[in-house]
């Protein structure tokens, strides 16, 4: 569990993060959002002990990050953005190295060692430099390094940029796959993924939290009832009139037309339920509907709307 | 402490760093060596074989402390250091610890040339022992400032370049001291300050000369290439090298607070 209240840090006169306050439970993946030089990065090093707040405080598993460091840390696992990760060394020197940081007992360092490179599927790679590694397999050591320890918590910055889309899906299974028995903050610029993974999404603007809400609530608070998107078969000159006749129909914008196919976003007035209307109104023009759905806002809609200043 | 000594001190054999120091130390100390069994009398002094390695300091420190901190900024491991369950003062520890093992494994062939000696029925004194302590605290001093200024910087040819001027500075400071000295001697002379007399001006430039040399680690550390034994310089080397040790844990803990 991560408590984290009221965290300021600034970078001379610059504010970075201007009050932070949030808790992440016990088994929960937190999905990290923001724009470039929001302040994700900043907390996330704080959190981690890389970085000291001008003020505030941070608790892991009760153990304050600056009064208790080394009990804190021990139940944080940390894989920042650009993997630390000694090219010069074998991916089980590293991992034996990382054991020794983290004073893993020696009697269970090889078997700890050998399952975690079972769970992230480098157990092909072990003897190898990771200089030879392509990306996908040394960010699978970055994430096997932060797993040493069995840390409670986990904290990935961005764990997935740069790779490749099948190398995505993969690592992406392999968050799920550890949310099981870890808490999860998890940072990407990749919206849909924090869609996908993540039970909880905090958006940070500026230093400042501006939306903490579960992921299929904030994307439920934009989802807009009034507005359809209609694909349909015919002519917009033909089918116009008709749908604008329909009581509770606003307006209608034609978005595509393409093949003899439609397609239109219709917005209802108020809170009218128009969709029967339509539907009968097409059946008796002859006009096949092809799609038929209410317009809800995806992740990215609401995390553009929450950061852009004139929405 | 240990994990980073071991990993810091491997390092050096995973790269040509360790192979080369230890090459370039092997290449000079032979030369002399050899340069002594080949003279007439084949008169060998392992005293002062310590003492001409001694003025190599100046290059084969930058080249074994410029990596220390610098290329794990540059590299991002240093995120570990801060990050995992360890105080930075074992970090710091553990890697000076690398270095000085290095330098004592720099020091084999020395000992090869000490066994050559004996087999050839030459004679090492106890002094050479005492030499080889002088030698060792000195390079402990200067591996810590190596190790300062790698942790100021994080590109590794910046680091070796002010470590090697720091240290041609130190090898220099006599000859600065004498210089300094002699300008402030004519500066008084010149301005008749307190209408001082030719003696107290004379006395002021030593004094200040003195001052200034009193922190020449050369000087302080040569009693022990002549066989004599102080523990004075011991107590100056050693003293020093945990201050700049100490420095060096505060540059990088103040990075926490400072970094942009």
């Amino acid at each position: 569990m991560i408590e984290i209240s009221n965290l300021v840090k600034f970078y001379g006169d610059k504010r970075a993060l201007g009050g932070i306050s949030f808790t992440v439970n016990q088994g929960e993946i937190l999905g990290f959002l923001g724009p470039n030089g929001a302040g994700k990065t900043t907390t996330m090093n704080i959190v981690t002990g890389y970085l000291s707040a001008t003020s505030g405080k941070v608790t892991i598993n009760g153990y304050d990050i600056l009064e208790q460091p080394e009990l804190a840390k021990k139940n944080v696992g940390y894989l920042p953005e650009l993997p630390p990760l000694f090219l010069d060394m074998t991916v089980v020197e590293y991992l034996d190295y990382i054991c020794d940081l983290k004073k893993v007992p020696k009697d269970i360092k090889k078997k700890h060692i050998s399952e975690i490179m079972q769970m992230v599927h480098i157990g092909n790679v072990s003897g190898r430099l990771i200089h030879n590694l392509s990306k996908g397999y040394r960010q699978r050591v970055g994430i096997a390094q932060t797993l040493i320890g069995n840390p409670e918590v986990l904290i990935l910055d961005e764990p997935t940029v740069g790779l490749d889309p099948n190398q995505v899906i993969e690592i992406r299974k392999l968050i799920c796959a550890l949310a099981k028995k870890h808490t999860i903050i998890f940072s990407s610029h990749i919206l849909s993924e924090v869609q996908a993974i993540c039970d909880r999404v905090i958006i940070i603007n500026n230093g400042r939290i501006v939306a903490d809400a579960p992921t299929i609530e904030l994307s439920a608070r934009m989802e807009d009832n009034s507005r359809y998107l209609l694909t349909v078969e015919g002519s917009f000159k033909d089918l116009q009139m008709p749908l604008r006749a329909i009581s509770g129909v606003g307006s209608v914008t034609l978005l595509a037309e393409k093949n003899g196919l439609l397609q239109l976003e219709i917005v209802a007035d108020g809170n009218l339920d128009v969709r029967k209307s339509i539907f009968f109104a097409m059946a008796r023009l002859h006009a096949p509907i092809l799609e038929f759905r209410s317009k809800a806002a995806s992740l990215e809609d609401v995390f553009t709307s929450i950061t852009t200043p004139n929405k | 402490m240990f994990a980073i000594f071991k990993r810091e001190f491997l390092s050096y054999f995973r790269t040509p760093v360790g192979w080369v120091a230890i090459c370039l130390l092997g290449v000079i100390s032979g030369y002399y060596f050899s340069g002594m069994l080949t003279t007439d009398y084949a008169y060998v002094n392992i005293n002062m074989e310590v003492a001409y390695l001694r003025t190599f300091f100046i290059i084969l420190i930058p080249i074994i402390t410029m990596r220390l901190f610098a290329e794990e900024k540059k590299n991002g491991t240093d995120v570990l250091l801060y990050t995992m369950p360890f105080s930075m003062k074992n970090a710091v520890i553990g890697k000076f610890l690398a270095a000085m093992a290095l330098q004592m494994l720099m020091l084999l062939c020395l000992f090869s040339h000490m066994i050559i000696t004996v087999i050839l029925s030459g004679y090492i004194s106890t002094a050479t022992w005492g030499a080889i302590v002088g030698y060792l605290v000195l390079a402990a001093l200067f591996i810590s400032i190596g190790m300062l200024t790698s942790a100021m910087t994080e590109n590794q040819i910046m680091s070796a370049v002010v470590c090697f001027v720091v240290l041609l500075f130190l090898s220099m400071l006599s000859e600065i001291a004498t210089s300094i000295s002699e300008v402030f001697k004519a500066f008084l002379k010149f301005t008749h300050f307190f209408g001082m007399s030719d003696s107290s001006i004379y006395s002021a430039g030593e004094g200040l000369r003195e001052a200034i040399a009193w922190f020449d680690p050369y000087t302080r550390t040569s009693c022990y290439t002549t066989g004599v034994f102080k523990i004075v310089p011991l107590i100056f080397c050693l003293s020093f090298t945990a201050m700049f040790i100490y420095i060096t844990y505060r540059v990088l803990e103040k990075k926490r607070w400072s970094q942009g």
